[in-house]
């Protein structure tokens, strides 16, 4: 999937600054939990934030099913691209 | 169930406190002995939660949490490197008025503008009056029990006799007891304030014939309670004893003390007969003297009915650290620990004239003393009572 390189670097400043970790540590196969720290209800604020910030509704359990921080940004892109 | 295991004697081995006075055992000491503005809003203004939370840490934590961790993180410092005894026979005693109601305001205002689906999903853990308690547990890996009291502004004494219990008892070895409290909002000062609970004129004054209500304030602080053997053989430094506690109820009204203050007196005198001391041997009283014109008329008559006229010096730190609910018995508890420390009793600023008809010996300027027993008052709406009776190492 093309990812635009725009909405990646978005993307990348709101999360870190959500998780608070550096911008540096979110690669695509980073972990969410073991590398990122997420836990469930940092998931739900972080999903609120996307959802806030790009304009989009996330699916209610989408922010569940994701463990690598490359599939946050693949469901961004396609919600972005869908959504739009 | 059982009897307690054991019958062990409580010391201090560790203090912690961040309050409008100053965050720091050396900063409030000196903040007891300066006298304040007039403001009828205290804030811990020089509290920076960055320097004690990471900030991932800090933004799920209600500020009465981050009050708590600074001062139990400060305590654990003071108490020094020393390995903590079995994970499992340690414990926290946290007590609080109202938690986390400041998240709790905002988060109102965040469903009224956004509606339910923007309502932040650490509401619920970070207003949860256990949240202070919980969080202290977890930074330092206390795994015994871990409990939170709150009854209004005596759960920081009631919290502390709790955990200094559960060490007298042989439950734990090691407790972080203490309170915090920090709920300076809109809609909570806006409360007290048509209660006429606060002062108009933003001058705590403890024990004054014009005394006109108290100043709302935030703090916390924790104490480490040990058992004193273990504490002495490691060649612990000792701050004080926890000599005896006692809690009693007014059953009388919900806000107003009851007449001549006989639930405050009834309770001095068990927190006396619990530590096996009687009213000669005690040194001071540090008092709940919360400014308001009941509280220090009962607070008053039960003293002078306890001790007789003039009969121990009274001290009230409130001028200074306004009112913290929850955290003061706490605060208070320093306070004493300091006084035995600097061998002075800290002065009742903000006092000008004692209201003579409360027959009481108040100290209105530092005074030098032999350190000795001493009993610490908190009395909190609900007609709670607490009192405890600390004692130089």
């Amino acid at each position: 999937m093309t990812t635009s390189p725009d909405l990646t670097q978005r993307l990348k400043a709101l999360s870190a600054e959500q998780l608070s970790v550096s911008p540096a540590s979110l690669v695509r196969d980073a972990s969410l939990v073991d590398d990122l720290g997420l836990d469930s209800l940092a998931a739900i604020e972080w999903g609120m934030a996307i959802e806030d910030a790009f304009g989009l509704s996330l699916p209610e359990d989408a922010m569940g099913r994701v463990t690598t921080y490359g599939d946050v940004e693949e469901l961004v892109t396609r919600l972005a691209r869908d959504q739009a | 169930m059982r009897a307690p295991a054991a019958a062990r004697r409580v010391v201090v081995t560790g203090l912690g406190v961040v309050s409008p006075a100053g965050t720091g055992a050396e900063a409030f000491w000196a903040g007891l002995r300066t006298a304040p503005a007039d403001r009828q809003q205290r804030r811990a203004d020089d509290f920076d939660p960055t320097a004690w939370l990471p900030p991932r840490e800090a933004r799920r934590a209600d500020r009465f949490t981050q009050l708590a961790l600074a001062a139990g993180q400060m305590a654990m410092d003071d108490r020094g490197p020393a390995p903590l005894p079995d994970p499992g026979r340690c414990g926290v005693h946290l007590g609080t008025g109202m938690g986390g109601v400041s998240t709790l305001e905002v988060q109102v205002g965040v469903l009224a503008e956004r509606g339910p689906g923007r309502v932040s999903p650490f509401t619920i853990p970070m207003v949860m009056p256990n949240a202070g308690a919980a969080a202290l547990s977890l930074r330092f890996g206390l795994q015994g029990p871990c409990e939170t009291i709150t009854t209004a502004c005596a759960a920081g004494t009631h919290s502390l006799a709790a955990g200094a219990r559960l060490v007298a008892d042989g439950r734990c070895d090691l407790v972080l007891a203490g309170g915090a409290e920090s709920l300076m909002t809109p809609t909570s000062t806006a409360a007290f304030s048509i209660m006429r609970a606060l002062s108009p004129s933003g001058r705590s004054r403890p024990f004054d014939a014009a005394r006109d209500g108290f100043c709302l304030s935030e703090g916390a602080a924790v104490l480490v309670l040990e058992d004193r053997e273990a504490a002495l053989a490691r060649g612990a430094r000792v701050h004080g004893e926890v000599l005896g506690a006692a809690s009693t109820s007014d059953a009388h009204h919900v806000t107003a003390p009851a007449p001549g203050g006989s639930g405050a007196g009834a309770c001095m005198r068990l927190a006396l007969e619990d530590a096996e001391l009687t009213t000669s041997d005690v040194r001071a009283v540090n008092a709940h003297g919360t400014s308001t014109p009941l509280n220090d008329a009962a607070e008053g008559a039960a003293i002078t009915t306890v001790f007789g006229p003039g009969g121990v010096p009274v001290s009230g730190i409130k001028g200074v650290t306004g009112h913290s609910l929850g955290a003061a018995g706490a605060l208070e508890a320093v306070s004493v620990l300091l006084s035995f420390a600097a061998r002075e009793l800290p002065p009742t600023l903000g006092t000008a004239d004692v209201d003579p008809a409360l027959e009481l010996d108040v100290v209105l300027e530092p005074r030098a003393w032999e350190p000795g027993p001493t009993l610490s008052n908190s009395f909190g709406f609900g007609g709670h009572n607490g009192c405890l009776v600390l004692g130089p190492a």
